[in-house]
């Protein structure tokens, strides 16, 4: 009776109990419907059990699975469109779990527009100009750094550099010429480039150098090892060769430790001036100074260490072809080298030549005969002796 | 023609210097009577170097060769104090036997320089084939070439300046022949080993029809 009593209990807890699991159940399949399957979906059943993969989720999620890449997948999520350096790191050697887990499975959280904000491609490293490629600047380039502006402190005629950072350098050259006694234009050149040689840049902003009593750097973009920088006379009297020799010395120091183009002459015009202003107290005071202010050109260049290109390597010296001294020692020991081996080779063919007169030809002697003296049937005793020592 | 031993003057066909009585004989004492064999560089004082006598037998060889008629040989060493060097020349050039490339040259055309080392003499001697075309200072130019390499005792130097001033002394008396002839073939059958310029030494010591006799033969 016992045993049918606990049967008959179990029975009724199950019949109360059920009605609520299916309320349940009907209030979720409200909320969020499950997908449908396709029977297209499910892979066709050719492997065991154990090998049997889960179906991908197309449009859903992709697969975390390891293997290679479905082609059926859209070109949002093919690893290889998507590949952004910020999701590089996630590289499958690097996982936790050491599973392969693609950037691409993160693409279906992130906005398009920040994947593909990579960041632009490295530019390849500037080798430097050799000096027999140099170039002197054009006169239109001249006329208009001559021609610029007073006001201009960047003088880029040539679009060399780029806006975000000619706005840059504008403020901050503006920002020096306010506060120091020399403003500072900067002549941007092409990499191989340079300025001819004696030439006066004294009216170069329409003037506003002389005026100004300005400090002029000339800058070839990329290669700072050959900026020259032009200083007033004043400053030259003022500091010594080497104080200006180490100035220009510490802004291509400066500069070169970045590689970047950009870096470089931000750096090298931040070193300059805080160098100018430097060179700004070894000046005198021009309210104190009595002497007049001389017209005339007041531009020097700064003489600097004679520094090598970094990276450079040269493979051969120079062939000296500019200057006329060289070119005729060049010549002249090429004559007598072009002698020498002419001297040498008539020299062997005559040795040679007698070397076979020698063999080919035979001297024959006339047959006299003499009679004997002092018993000798060859030798008559004709001769001669003498002592050496 | 002078002596070789007084320096007085001789005749022709004298057959000993009617002053000292010098004579080829009179040197039996000295060398005997016998024949000598000798090559063209005789070094008995072993004062020449490997690498020199190497130089001057191919010096001589040239010579040999532009002067088919002609030899020049040297003596090197010590020599009896009675003699000098003129005077072993001499006596050499007339009792020698030189081993020349072509042993058929007549010592007539031959030309003997013997030096002394330990004494620092120099003597020479020519044949005479020679001694009626060159003058009668040939001689003394010849020693005159050698005597600055002698004194700085280069002897190979010597041997070579030897020959040269004798090639020099004779070019001008000499006829130049071209030589037109190819290099010496095989020689023909029947042929005997001479014809391949090899000589038995020992040709003469044993006929060579008569047989080994044999260990039995011998009991």
């Amino acid at each position: 009776m016992a045993y049918q009593s606990l049967i008959t209990n179990m029975l009724m807890l199950l019949l109360l109990a059920a009605p609520q699991f299916v309320s349940a159940q009907i209030s979720e399949e409200e909320i969020l419907p499950l997908p449908q399957w396709q029977p297209g979906d499910a892979p066709p059943m050719t492997q065991g059990f154990d090998d049997l993969q889960p179906p991908p989720l197309i449009g859903l999620l992709p697969s975390l699975t390891p293997g290679p890449v479905d082609s059926t997948l859209s070109p949002i999520t093919q690893p290889d469109t998507i590949l952004t350096p910020l999701l590089t790191p996630d590289s499958p050697e690097n996982s936790p779990a050491g599973v392969g887990y693609r950037p691409a499975d993160l693409s279906s959280f992130l906005p398009e527009s920040l994947l593909n904000a990579g960041h632009p491609p490295a530019a390849p490293p500037h080798i430097p100009t050799s000096a027999s490629m140099l170039k002197d600047t054009d006169e239109e380039f001249l006329r208009l750094c001559a021609t610029s502006p007073a006001s201009e402190l960047l003088i880029d005629p040539l679009g060399l550099i780029t806006e975000v950072l000619q706005g840059d350098l504008e403020r901050f050259l503006a920002f020096h010429a306010e506060e120091a006694r020399f403003p500072l234009y900067i002549i941007v050149l092409r990499s191989d480039e340079k300025l001819p040689t004696g030439e006066d840049l004294n009216d170069l902003a329409s003037g506003g150098v002389a005026k100004r009593q300005g400090a002029v750097l000339a800058y070839p973009i990329a290669e700072p090892w050959r900026a020259r920088l032009f200083l007033p006379k004043l400053a030259h009297d003022a500091a010594s060769d080497s104080f200006l020799r180490e100035l220009v010395e510490a802004c291509v120091t400066e500069a070169t430790s970045s590689p970047e183009v950009d870096e470089q002459i931000h750096r090298f015009c931040v070193e300059l001036s805080t160098r100018l202003f430097w060179l700004e107290k070894l000046c005198p005071n021009p309210l104190a100074s009595s002497k007049p202010v001389i017209a005339g050109p007041h531009l020097q260049e700064v003489i600097g260490p004679d520094a090598a290109a970094p990276g450079l390597i040269s493979t051969a010296a120079p062939v000296p072809v500019g200057d006329p001294v060289l070119r005729w020692i060049v010549f002249i020991l090429c004559l007598l080298a072009a002698l020498g081996v002419t001297a040498w080779h008539t020299r062997r063919t005559w040795e040679r030549y007698k070397a076979r007169q020698k063999r080919t030809v035979a001297w024959i002697l006339p047959e006299r005969d003499l009679p004997q003296r002092l018993g000798g049937a060859f030798s008559g005793g004709t001769g001669a002796w003498a002592k050496f020592r | 023609m002078k002596c070789p031993h007084c320096s007085t003057l001789l005749e022709a066909r004298q057959p000993a210097c009617h002053h000292c009585g010098f004579s080829l004989a009179a040197m039996q004492p000295f060398f005997g009577d016998q024949w000598v064999r000798l090559d063209r560089l005789t070094d008995a004082a072993h004062c020449l170097r490997l690498a020199d006598r190497h130089r001057a037998e191919l010096f001589l060889d040239d010579f040999e060769r532009a002067f088919p008629q002609v030899f020049v040989a040297f003596y090197f060493g010590a020599l009896p104090p009675a003699l000098n060097p003129q005077e072993v020349a001499f006596w050499l050039l007339n009792k020698g036997a030189f081993s020349t490339p072509q042993i058929s040259k007549r010592n007539e055309y031959g030309v003997t320089c013997v030096i002394d080392p330990a004494a620092g003499t120099v003597g020479t001697a020519i044949g005479y084939a020679l001694e009626s075309l060159l003058a009668e200072a040939a001689p003394a130019t010849i020693i005159q070439a050698m005597i600055p390499a002698l004194s700085h005792a280069e002897y190979g130097v010597a041997i070579e300046a030897a020959t040269e001033a004798v090639s020099g002394l004779l070019k001008p008396l000499a006829a130049a022949n071209p030589i037109h002839g190819t290099l010496p073939g095989a020689p023909q059958a029947g042929s005997t080993a001479a014809d391949y310029g090899l000589h038995p030494l020992r040709s003469g010591h044993r006929p060579v029809e008569k047989p080994i006799p044999t260990a039995r033969s011998k009991r």
